[in-house]
């Protein structure tokens, strides 16, 4: 073995052994009917995994997890048009440029704090600025409201990815293309498309992954609630283990989870190779 | 008015700030419809500037641009109905060699058919016929050039740019490259405006060769006329491998003739009756390699030899005349050694006197450089 | 010519937008911060203050458990940090460095093995430190605190690092080295101060994201060693919420990640990207 690899031991040692031992700690838990408020447990195989894929509490969460994924997709449009926008380098930009990355760098639960604040139904600004009253935390609207939030946090993030993209690109690519006449589109499906659509699609994928781990902007908002409402897998998996006790379900669905962020890790670790060449 | 005329086209970059650049300085210069013009110069020199603003990449900071009699200035690249290759050969890679080529047709809103015909016709003169149909990924360099070639030239514009399209080539591809766009050239009647540090590009295609340099046009001429008759002490160094010989020298008149002193030696030029240029005591005395013979005989200058470098069945040989280190083409392999002295003769009809002040050709008249 | 205006008003408006998008809620926390309790519950609301009113931040300086927070989670970000570089550091120098550049499988592998880190549910590693901690006695500690933000840090240092390291030039080092050096003084003395600007962003990403870490110090601390993000949702009781000091307690909170946001943008996209982008 190259010997350049004794320094990285030391941090895979730490790592793996904090991971292993919460591995095994956690599917050892998921086979058991841990309750948190009871000293005893007993163990009970698979049991809590085919309860908990046969509940509906759960499939509600799975669903309403796949549409906060929705956001993901805003996003990359939205960061995709402001690149487009930034890359156009007038002066204004420059303010842009300094200040995009804010929503990315405050904490997510101040985040989500200040939208509950602007979005307060009545001292809320957003309603005011509207004009009329919008229920932004109702049992239809919840999600919604916080895919916006993460809207707002995370565009940015898609935003400087296709920025850095957009001004790697030879100009002499754009200027022949400015010289052949061609319109923006074909510009755009030519040019642009081709060389943006693999970091692109990391972006994605990277994005997803986070999006399906968000717990601190439902956390500060609405807890899940109105009553399922907003009960992304996350803050079930904090509900059912830290107020219902329920460790034993709740480690079993952590392990779902992990299953799910598997799948995904490894399409992204497949795209980096080959994006590293 | 020419086909195209630049007219006190000045660029300056940075406008204002402490990074002022003058890259272009008060250019004019007329091309004639069919003809191709190389703008030829060291790098620096605001040849590329010069072309990016025939283009309209670049906007000048004064001056007018005409084409055909139209002044667009102010028009963005795409009205003006011009193809541009570049250094960087630009190839569109998703798409089909076809569809590279085809694009700007596309953006015409030319016919099906017609694109079909006239994309086909492009592709098989720079041979590209066969690749049709595939994607440029994998072809080298040399075919993406090519196609890149094919794509300005399959919409047929009024003026054809190129910036310096065979410097990334390898030896061989840039003269078979080069063979073939001189033929396109003739057999379309193309405009043709050509930027390129090398010299033997410049002077192999184009009808004439624009020298510039630090942002000034210096002489616009056929490569001919640069060879013989150049304007300045730079253009008759520049041009020439190796570059034309330049000897310190004064210009003594004597009872009726034209002598050449050349530290402590001396010869006739000519008669004085016969003298051309107007009677400057200090000069630089110009003579090409090749116009210069070794001779047995005491001839117009001595001196020693320093170094000979053999080519193949000739030689070079470096003489040291009075400080001067005079460079002599020998149609044979010199024999003789070093420090040996000889005798040089040098052929009347081809020196030419420079100013030693102003480094400027003293036959050629301020105005008559652009001929 | 009238083109190139509507154009250029266009281009304004919309940029215009954009910031208003980005700067608002900020803007409405700062105002929100320096508003007295009646102009904040006021119907409608108030869009802007006519006097400043900083109690709002007295308040915040002096409410003991949001000091604490802050100093919990200064100590603990950097305690961790610290940890952290001093196992990636090593680890990020030998996956760049590993066969001289030539990309190795199993190098590779490595590498994502680190990654794949930041891929994890939280909670599987959540429910295990949980029940640890109880059990052992360091529930509620700065420690175990700094424990859980290695696991954050670690990964994430490594992902960056590696980065970094694979743009400076082996063969300076490599020059030392033949020259009779050591190669840990050549480390020492020739890569590290190259990669320093590197090390830098990677410190300040790291800062940034255990600062604003919430379940870890949700669930794993209590009463002592309760970071500052824990703190914030001290104002919210079921009877009100204390918007203006929570306000206050967000600026205070947030201005440093602000400001250290300005030194990492250069290097947020090569990061980002795994170093795909530069």
């Amino acid at each position: 073995m190259n010997k350049d690899y004794l320094t990285v031991l030391p941090g895979l040692i730490a790592l793996f052994g904090i991971a292993i031992f919460a591995f095994v700690t956690t599917i050892y838990y998921s086979g058991t009917s841990f309750y948190l408020f009871e000293p005893e447990y007993d163990l009970v195989g698979l049991q809590n995994y085919v309860d908990l894929i046969l509940w509906p509490r759960f499939h509600n969460s799975i669903m309403l997890t796949a549409i906060f994924c929705i956001g993901v997709a805003i996003q990359f449009g939205l960061g995709f048009i402001l690149a487009l926008f930034l890359n156009l380098n007038y002066k204004i930009m420059h303010a842009i440029r300094a200040i995009i990355i804010w929503p990315m760098v405050i904490p997510p639960v101040a985040v989500g704090l200040i939208w509950k604040l602007l979005l307060d139904p009545v001292t809320g600004p957003v309603n005011y600025i509207l004009g009329f009253p919008v229920e932004w935390f109702g049992p239809h609207s919840a999600i919604w409201s916080l895919i916006m939030i993460d809207t707002w946090e995370w565009t940015p993030l898609f935003c400087i990815i296709f920025l850095a993209a957009l001004q790697g690109i030879r100009k002499e690519l754009i200027e022949a293309a400015m010289v052949d006449g061609l319109p923006f589109w074909t510009r755009l499906r030519v040019i642009i498309i081709p060389r943006v659509m693999p970091i692109a699609m990391l972006m994605v994928l990277v994005r997803l992954i986070d999006a399906i781990k968000t717990f601190d902007i439902g956390y500060a908002t609405t807890m899940g609630g109105p009553g399922n409402a907003s009960e992304i897998l996350s803050i079930l998996n904090y509900l059912l283990v830290f107020r219902q006790g329920f460790v034993g379900r709740g480690a079993a669905l952590s392990m779902i989870t992990f299953i799910i962020l598997w799948c995904l890790g490894n399409l992204v670790v497949t795209f980096v190779r080959r994006l590293r060449r | 008015m020419d086909f195209l005329y630049i007219e006190n086209l000045t660029k300056v970059f940075g406008l204002g700030t402490k990074n002022e650049v003058v890259a272009v300085k008060d250019l004019t210069l007329g091309v004639k419809k069919g003809e191709i013009v190389a703008l030829l110069g060291p790098s620096g020199c605001g040849k590329t500037t010069t072309l990016r603003c025939i283009a309209g990449l670049e906007t000048p900071t004064s001056g007018r641009i005409y084409i055909d009699g139209e002044d667009v200035t102010n028009q963005p690249p795409s009205r003006r109905d011009i193809g541009m290759v570049f250094q960087f050969a630009v190839v569109y890679d998703s798409v089909s060699v076809y569809e590279n080529i085809a694009l700007p047709l596309k953006a015409k809103k030319i016919s099906e058919t017609e694109i079909r015909r006239k994309v086909k016709e492009v592709a098989e003169f720079f041979g590209l016929s066969n690749y049709l149909d595939r994607k440029p990924a994998g072809l080298d360099i040399a075919t993406r050039q090519r196609i890149a070639l094919a794509r300005a030239l399959a919409k047929e514009p009024r003026i054809l740019l190129l910036d310096e399209p065979l410097t990334p080539l390898d030896p061989l591809s840039r003269v078979k490259l080069r063979v073939d766009i001189k033929r396109l050239q003739k057999e379309k009647i193309s405009t043709v405006i050509y930027v390129t540090h090398d010299q033997s590009e410049a002077m192999t295609l184009a009808d004439r060769v624009a020298i510039m340099r630090d942002g000034k046009l210096i002489q616009c001429s056929t490569p001919e006329n640069v060879y013989l008759t150049p304007a300045d002490t730079f253009v008759a160094r520049f041009i020439g491998e190796p570059g034309m010989n330049l000897i310190e020298s004064k210009l003594i008149v004597h009872q009726g003739d034209a002598f050449i002193n050349v530290g402590d030696q001396s010869f006739k030029l000519c008669s004085e009756a016969d003298l051309k240029v107007k009677k400057v005591e200090d000069l630089i005395l110009g003579i090409r390699p090749e116009h210069i013979d070794i001779t047995d005989q005491p001839a117009d200058l001595q001196g020693t030899v320093t170094f000979v470098e053999i080519h193949g069945n000739r030689s070079l040989v470096h003489i040291n005349i009075n400080g001067n280190d005079v460079v002599v083409k020998h149609p044979t392999v010199f024999s003789g050694k070093i420090n040996e002295k000889v005798w040089i003769r040098l052929q009347r009809d081809r020196i030419v006197l420079f100013d030693r002040e102003t480094g400027r050709n003293l036959e050629l008249k301020e105005a008559s450089e652009h001929a | 010519m009238a083109n190139k205006f509507i154009k250029l008003t266009v281009i304004y408006i919309f940029g215009i937008i954009v910031l208003v998008w980005l700067l608002f809620p900020f803007y409405w926390t700062f105002l929100t911060s320096i508003k007295d309790p009646k102009e904040i519950i006021r119907v409608p609301p108030l869009m802007w203050v006519s006097e400043p009113y900083i109690e709002n931040y007295i308040l915040a300086f002096s409410n003991e458990e949001f000091v604490r927070g802050l100093a919990n989670t200064v100590l603990s970000s950097i305690l961790a940090l610290l940890v952290s570089l001093g196992l990636a550091i090593p680890a990020s120098y030998g996956l760049a460095r590993a066969g001289r550049g030539i990309r190795i499988r199993g190098k590779d592998s490595l590498y994502f093995t680190f990654i794949t880190f930041r891929m994890l549910p939280v909670f599987v590693f959540i429910i295990p430190f949980y029940l640890l901690y109880r059990s052992l006695g360091i529930f509620d500690t700065i420690g175990g605190l700094v424990i859980a933000y290695i696991l954050i840090d670690l990964p994430l240092a490594v992902w960056f690092l590696t980065g970094f390291f694979e743009d400076i030039p082996w063969e300076i080092e490599d020059a030392y080295v033949m020259d009779g050096y050591p190669r840990t003084k050549a480390v020492m003395n020739i890569t590290l101060p190259m990669a320093l600007p590197g090390i830098v962003a990677t410190a300040i990403i790291c800062i940034i994201f255990t600062w604003s870490d919430l379940i870890f110090a949700l669930t794993l601390t209590s009463k002592f060693a309760k970071t500052a993000t824990y703190t914030l949702l001290g104002n919210i009781t079921f009877t009100q919420v204390k918007w203006g000091e929570l306000c206050a307690q967000i600026i205070i909170l947030s201005s440093p990640l602000l400001v250290f946001s300005f030194y990492i943008q250069k290097y947020l996209v090569r990061g980002l990207t795994f170093g795909v982008v530069r």
